[in-house]
C-alpha cells in the first residue's frame, strides 16, 4: 500500500516557502510564499526574469540552501541536506577534472557503495545514451564545452535512486545550435527513462520544447506567477503554429511579470491551479 | 560522429615563431615537421643553457686565476676533479671519516624522514583546516604563532631535547618542511571552487569520502607546489642541522672542510647537495605531478 501511495503523492510539496539572503545592499527577499507540488514523472520548467528566485528555489530542493521559513517535502519527508536521491546539473558542468568521463559518471554510484561492476555497466549505458560512448576514457579537459555538459547530465542521470533531477540552466552557456542538440539528447534520455525533472531556465523556447508544464515566476520578491500546460507530443516542432503561439503567450506574460499591477492570468488560456 | 563530437587533442605548448622549418607544407609531412620542430627547440634550449653555465664557469675561472685565489676560490676544474674523485672514492686528502656516499646517504635519509613526517602531518591537517571552519578557528592561531620562528632557531632546543643525534636533525627538518606544506595545502583546500564541493555533496560524498575523492585531488596542484618549497627548505635545513648537531652527513662534511681550510672540498660538497637536492625534487615532486596535475591539465588559479 505504501508504494502505491507514494506513487500518487507528489514528489515535491512546497508550502509557504519564504527565503531571504544577504546581498550587497542589505537583505534580499528571494522567495515569497511559494507553494507548489510537482507530480511524479513530470518535466517541469521554471522560467522567469532574473531575480525571480528560480535558482534559489532549485537550491532549496537540492538541499544546498535552507529556506528562511516554510516547508519543502521530498517524498513527504523534509529535506535536510543534499543527497544522492536527487540528481543535479549545475549551470557550469562542475566535472571532476581528476576523473575520466566514465569515472565522473560513476561518482554518485561509487559514493553510494554500489558494486563496481554494476556501477560501470550503468555508467556506460548512460554514456551511450547521451552519445559519449567513444570518449569515456578521456579527461574533462579533452572534451568540448557541449560534451562536458552532456557528461554533467549523464552524471545526474546515472544515480539509480534519484527520482528527481534538478537542472539549473544547464545549457545556458552553450551556443544556440549546440543547445538544441543537447535538448534533444536530454529529451531522448528522459523518454527512455522517465523521471521527475525540475528544469530552471530563462529561455522560453527551451521551456516550451522540453516541458510538460511551465511555471512562470515573478520577480522581487520571487513568487509564483502562473502555470502553462504544454500538451504537444514530443518531439516537438519548433516551427508549428501551436509551439509559436504558446511561446509568444509566455513571452508576453514574462514581460508583464515584473509589473505588480499586471494580472498574468487570462480568460482564454486554460489555467492549472 | 559529427564534428562537434570530436575530442580536443591535448594542447601542445606554444611554439615560438622564430624556428623556421623548410618543406613542411603538406599534411603528410606533419608528423615529421612536429618531430623536427620539437628536436630543434630542445637543441636550442640545451645550447642556451650550456652557454649560460659555461659563461659562469669562465668568469669563475678567471677570478680564481687572475687574483691568485686558488686557496679560497679554487678553479672550476679543480672542483670538478674533486667531485669526480670523491664519487670514485679516491682517498687523497680525505679527512671526513667514511666515504662520501655514507654522508650523502645519512643526509638523504634524514631529509626524507623529516620531509615525510611533515607531509604526513601537514597535508591532512591543511585539508582539514582549509575545509572545516571550527578546526581552523581552533588550530590556526597555534600555527600562526609558530610560523615566524625560523627552522634554524629550533636547533639549540632540538639539541637539548634529542642530543647530538639523528633525531635533532630530523626534528629541525620537520619544522622547516611543515609550514610550506601546511600553508599551501590549507590555501588550496580553502580555495576549491565551491561548485565542486556542492557537486560532491549532491552526489553523496561526505566525511572521509568528500576529503579523499574531492578535496584531496582538487588540492593536488597546491600540494605539489608546497612540496617543492618544503623539499628545498628540508635540504637547506639538513645542512644547517648537521653543521651544528651531528658528526655525520653532508653538513658535517662542510663544517669539517672549513676547519681544515679546504675550500675545494667545501665547494664539492655544495655541488653534491645541489645535485642530490635536484634529484630528490625530480623523483618526488615531478613524479607526482606527472601522474596528477599534468594528466588532468589542472593548474593553480
Amino acid at each position: 500500500m505504501g508504494a502505491e501511495m507514494s506513487q500518487q503523492n507528489p514528489i515535491i510539496r512546497a508550502e509557504h516557502v519564504d527565503h531571504y539572503y544577504e546581498g550587497q545592499n542589505g537583505w534580499i527577499h528571494a522567495l515569497s510564499d511559494v507553494s507548489l507540488e510537482i507530480p511524479r514523472k513530470e518535466f517541469l520548467c521554471v522560467i522567469g526574469p532574473s531575480g525571480c528566485g528560480k535558482s534559489t528555489f532549485l537550491k532549496i530542493i537540492a538541499g544546498l540552501v535552507q529556506p528562511s521559513s516554510g516547508t519543502v517535502l521530498l517524498n513527504e519527508a523534509p529535506i535536510l541536506g543534499p543527497g544522492p536521491d536527487r540528481g543535479i546539473v549545475f549551470q557550469e558542468p562542475a566535472l571532476f577534472a581528476w576523473r575520466t568521463v566514465l569515472e565522473n559518471v560513476e561518482f554518485g554510484l561509487q559514493m553510494q557503495k554500489i558494486p563496481k561492476a554494476e556501477t560501470r555497466k550503468r555508467a556506460q549505458s548512460i554514456l551511450e545514451i547521451v552519445g559519449l560512448g567513444h570518449v569515456m576514457n578521456l579527461y574533462p579537459y579533452q572534451l568540448s564545452g557541449g560534451m562536458r555538459h552532456r557528461v554533467a547530465v549523464a552524471r545526474a542521470w546515472a544515480l539509480p535512486n534519484a527520482d528527481l533531477l534538478l537542472m539549473d540552466e544547464p545549457f545556458s552557456a552553450i551556443d544556440a545550435i549546440n543547445r538544441m542538440t543537447l535538448q534533444d539528447y536530454l529529451i531522448d534520455t528522459w523518454m527512455q527513462e522517465k523521471r521527475t525533472v525540475l528544469y530552471v531556465t530563462h529561455d522560453i523556447d527551451e521551456a516550451v520544447y522540453l516541458a510538460d508544464r511551465i511555471l512562470l515566476m515573478r520577480p522581487s520578491p520571487g513568487r509564483i506567477g502562473r502555470y502553462f500546460q504544454v500538451d504537444m507530443p514530443r518531439k516537438r516542432d519548433r516551427n508549428s503554429a501551436e509551439f509559436n503561439a504558446l511561446k509568444s503567450l509566455i513571452t508576453e506574460k514574462m514581460h508583464k511579470s515584473a509589473d505588480p499591477s499586471e494580472d498574468l492570468l487570462d480568460a482564454v488560456a486554460e489555467i492549472n491551479q | 560522429m559529427t564534428t562537434q563530437d570530436a575530442p580536443y587533442l591535448p594542447v601542445r605548448s606554444a611554439i615560438p615563431k622564430t624556428i623556421a622549418i623548410k618543406g613542411a607544407r603538406s599534411a603528410e609531412d606533419f608528423a615529421d615537421y612536429e618531430k623536427t620542430k620539437k628536436r630543434k627547440l630542445m637543441i636550442r634550449k640545451l645550447t642556451r643553457g650550456t652557454i649560460g653555465l659555461v659563461g659562469l664557469l669562465v668568469v669563475w675561472h678567471l677570478m680564481s686565476v687572475a687574483y691568485d685565489l686558488q686557496l679560497i676560490l679554487p678553479t672550476p676544474w679543480a672542483v670538478l676533479r674533486r667531485v669526480g674523485g670523491m664519487l670514485m672514492m679516491d682517498n687523497t686528502r680525505w679527512l671526513y671519516g667514511p666515504n662520501v656516499y655514507t654522508h650523502l646517504a645519512v643526509s638523504f635519509q634524514r631529509a626524507m624522514i623529516g620531509f615525510g613526517l611533515a607531509a604526513v602531518i601537514a597535508i591532512p591537517l591543511g585539508l582539514l583546516i582549509g575545509r572545516v571552519t571550527s578546526m581552523r578557528e581552533f588550530i590556526q592561531p597555534i600555527i600562526t604563532a609558530f610560523y615566524p620562528v625560523p627552522g634554524i632557531a629550533w636547533i639549540p632546543l632540538a639539541i637539548l631535547w634529542f642530543g647530538l643525534s639523528d633525531k635533532a636533525v630530523i626534528f629541525v627538518v620537520f619544522m622547516t618542511a611543515f609550514f610550506p606544506l601546511y600553508y599551501s595545502t590549507e590555501a588550496g583546500a580553502r580555495q576549491i571552487n565551491p561548485i565542486l564541493i556542492d557537486a560532491g555533496s549532491c552526489f553523496g560524498a561526505k566525511g572521509f569520502g568528500m576529503f579523499y575523492y574531492v578535496v584531496l585531488p582538487a588540492t593536488v596542484p597546491h600540494i605539489t607546489t608546497g612540496m617543492r618549497i618544503a623539499l628545498g627548505g628540508a635540504w637547506r635545513m639538513i645542512v644547517a642541522g648537521e653543521m651544528l648537531a651531528s658528526s655525520q652527513g653532508i653538513g658535517y662534511m662542510l663544517m669539517e672542510a672549513r676547519f681544515h681550510f679546504r675550500a675545494v672540498d667545501l665547494m664539492t660538497a655544495m655541488i653534491l647537495i645541489s645535485i642530490i637536492g635536484y634529484l630528490t625534487e625530480l623523483l618526488i615532486v615531478r613524479l607526482i605531478e606527472k601522474r596528477t596535475v599534468e594528466k588532468w591539465e589542472i593548474k593553480t588559479n
